[in-house]
C-alpha cells in the first residue's frame, strides 16, 4: 500500500530513538529489571520499618506504598541519564552534526528524544506494577 | 533568489577565533564555481575542518562572510541547510539502525515523503554497492561499508552542494576509486563538491581546482596543473658521488636553463632542481656538472606532483595535532553554534 505522506521529523527521530533503545538488549533488560530488583531488595530489607511507630505516624499502610513513588522518580532519573548518554554518543559519532545541518527545527531533535524516553519511562513502572500484582 | 551564475560557495575574509584565543582561520577568501570539484588541502590543524564547519552552518565565523548557493551561512542558515549535503570526518551513522533505516530516516528529516525516501534508499543502496547490507545494522558493517553508508546519507536529498571532510579516509583503494567516480558523476550532473583530503594524488586526479591552507591562511588556489607549473613542471634529483661537491654543484645548477627552484638538500640527500621540463633539462644538468668535474651517482627525473606543491607552500615539518581543548571547544561550538558570533 502506498504511503506517500510527509513524515514529521520529530516522529521520525522519536521512532529512531525508540528503535535504538529496543535494539540494545542490555538496556532493555536493565530498564525493566532494575525497578523490580529495587522493589524486591528494599521492600525485603526495610519491611520491618513499616511496623515502627515513627513510620506509621507518616500515614503509610505499608513500606511498599512509601517506597514506590521514590522508585518511580529514580527510574525516571535513570532514563534521563541514559538519554543524556545517548545524546553524548550522537555528538561523538557525528550524528548530531548531521541533525544540526538538516533543515529540521532544533525542537524536533528534542521532541524526538523526549517522545522516545517518555515511552521508555512508561514501560518501567509497568514492569514493577506487574511484580506487585 | 540567488542568481544561477553566482558561485556555489563564496568565502570573504573568514576569521575564526575559538574562545580560548586559538585562531583557526586568519582571513580566508575563495570562491567555488557551480559543478566544480574543489579540494581543500592543508597540514593537520591548518583550519580545513573549521572552514568546512562554518560553510555547513555548524560554526559561526568570528568575522567575515560565507555564502553557499547564494545564501549567507550566518543569516540564512535554514536555507543553506536545504541545499547542502555533508559527511564529516566521523562516520555519522546510527549503529543500531540498519543501512536502509539510516538512509530512510535521513530522507525523512530532509523533508522527503515516506515513499520517496524509501525509493531513494533503495537507489542509493544500489549505487553504493550496499544492497546486500540493506538489512544489516550499521554497527555490524566493516569500516569501509560504514563510510560508504555515511556518504550515501549525504546524498539522500540530492544536494546542490556537497561537503566532504576527508571522505576517503578508511576506504580501500577500490572503494576510493569508486567514490571518486561517483563524485565526478555528481559534478557532471551539476553538483558542486567541496572536499578536504590528505590523499594529494587523488586530489590531483579528481579535483578541478585545489586550495592550500596553512596556519589558517590560504596560501595557494589553482588547478593542480597550474600549481605544479608554479613549482616547476618537472623535478630532477641529482645524487652526488662526493658529498663535498654539494656547494659547487648547487652553484653550477643555479645557471640551469628552465630552472624554477633549486633545493640543495642535506647530507646524503639529492640536490633537487624543479624545472619547466624535466626531460629537456636532464642533459644540461649532466653537462654543467661534468664541466665542473663533479661526479653524478644518479639522476632521477619525474614530473612534479601535488606533493611537491604542498611541501613547497606548507614546509616539510610535521605539524602538531590540534589540542584536546581545541577539540572539546569545537564540539561545544557545534552544539551551541547558534549562540556564537
Amino acid at each position: 500500500m502506498s504511503r506517500d505522506v510527509k513524515v514529521n521529523a520529530a516522529v521520525a527521530l522519536g521512532a529512531r530513538n525508540l528503535l535504538r533503545n529496543l535494539r540494545t538488549p542490555m538496556l532493555v533488560a536493565a530498564s525493566l529489571a532494575q525497578p523490580v530488583i529495587w522493589l524486591v531488595l528494599f521492600s525485603q530489607i526495610f519491611r520491618a520499618l513499616a511496623g515502627t511507630a515513627a513510620f506509621q505516624r507518616l500515614g503509610y499502610q505499608s513500606y511498599l506504598a512509601f517506597f514506590v513513588p521514590g522508585m518511580v522518580v529514580l527510574s525516571m532519573l535513570f532514563t534521563a541519564l541514559q538519554s543524556g548518554m545517548a545524546t553524548v554518543t550522537d555528538i561523538g559519532s557525528g550524528m548530531m552534526d548531521k541533525l544540526l545541518i538538516s533543515p529540521i527545527r532544533r525542537s524536533a531533535i528534542l521532541a524526538g528524544r523526549v517522545a522516545a524516553d517518555a515511552i521508555t519511562m512508561l514501560a518501567r513502572p509497568r514492569s514493577s506494577s506487574a511484580w506487585r500484582c | 533568489m540567488p542568481a544561477q551564475a553566482a558561485p556555489a560557495i563564496e568565502a570573504e575574509d573568514l576569521v575564526k577565533v575559538y574562545p580560548g584565543g586559538e585562531t583557526a582561520l586568519g582571513g580566508v577568501s575563495f570562491a567555488v564555481r557551480r559543478g566544480e570539484i574543489f579540494g581543500f588541502l592543508g597540514p593537520n590543524g591548518s583550519g580545513k575542518t573549521t572552514a568546512v564547519r562554518i560553510l555547513v552552518t555548524l560554526l559561526r565565523a568570528t568575522r567575515g562572510a560565507a555564502r553557499v548557493a547564494g545564501f549567507d551561512t550566518a543569516r540564512e542558515a535554514h536555507r543553506v541547510r536545504r541545499v547542502i549535503g555533508y559527511a564529516g570526518q566521523s562516520v555519522g551513522v546510527d549503529d543500531d539502525l540498519t543501512s536502509s533505516e539510516n538512509l530512510a530516516v535521513t530522507g525523512f528529516i530532509h523533508g522527503l515523503r515516506h515513499d520517496e525516501s524509501w525509493r531513494r534508499t533503495a537507489e542509493l543502496l544500489e549505487v553504493f554497492s550496499l544492497a546486500d547490507a540493506g538489512n544489516i545494522r550499521a554497527g555490524r558493517l566493516s569500516g569501509g561499508l560504514r563510510r560508504r553508508l555515511d556518504l550515501a546519507q549525504a546524498l539522500v536529498h540530492r544536494p546542490e552542494v556537497l561537503f566532504l571532510d576527508e571522505p576517503t579516509t578508511g576506504l580501500d583503494p577500490q572503494s576510493r576509486n569508486a567514490l571518486w567516480d561517483q563524485l565526478r558523476g555528481l559534478s557532471r550532473d551539476g553538483t558542486t563538491v567541496f572536499l578536504t583530503t590528505q590523499y594529494l594524488e587523488e586530489a590531483d586526479r579528481a579535483c578541478d581546482r585545489v586550495a592550500i591552507l596553512d596556519g589558517g591562511r590560504l596560501v595557494r588556489v589553482g588547478t593542480p596543473a597550474s600549481l605544479k607549473e608554479e613549482v616547476g613542471g618537472g623535478r630532477l634529483a641529482v645524487t652526488l658521488r662526493d658529498e663535498a661537491d654539494r656547494p659547487r654543484a648547487t652553484r653550477a645548477l643555479g645557471s640551469l636553463p628552465g630552472l624554477v627552484r633549486l633545493e640543495p638538500g642535506g647530507a646524503s640527500e639529492p640536490v633537487v632542481a624543479y624545472v619547466r621540463d624535466a626531460r629537456a633539462s636532464a642533459a644540461p644538468v649532466v653537462g654543467l656538472l661534468s664541466a665542473e668535474g663533479i661526479g653524478v651517482a644518479a639522476l632521477d627525473q619525474a614530473q612534479a606532483s601535488l606533493d611537491d606543491v604542498f611541501l613547497r607552500y606548507t614546509g616539510d615539518r610535521p605539524r602538531a595535532e590540534p589540542s584536546l581543548a581545541g577539540a572539546v571547544s569545537s564540539v561545544f561550538a557545534a552544539a551551541h553554534g547558534r549562540r556564537r558570533r
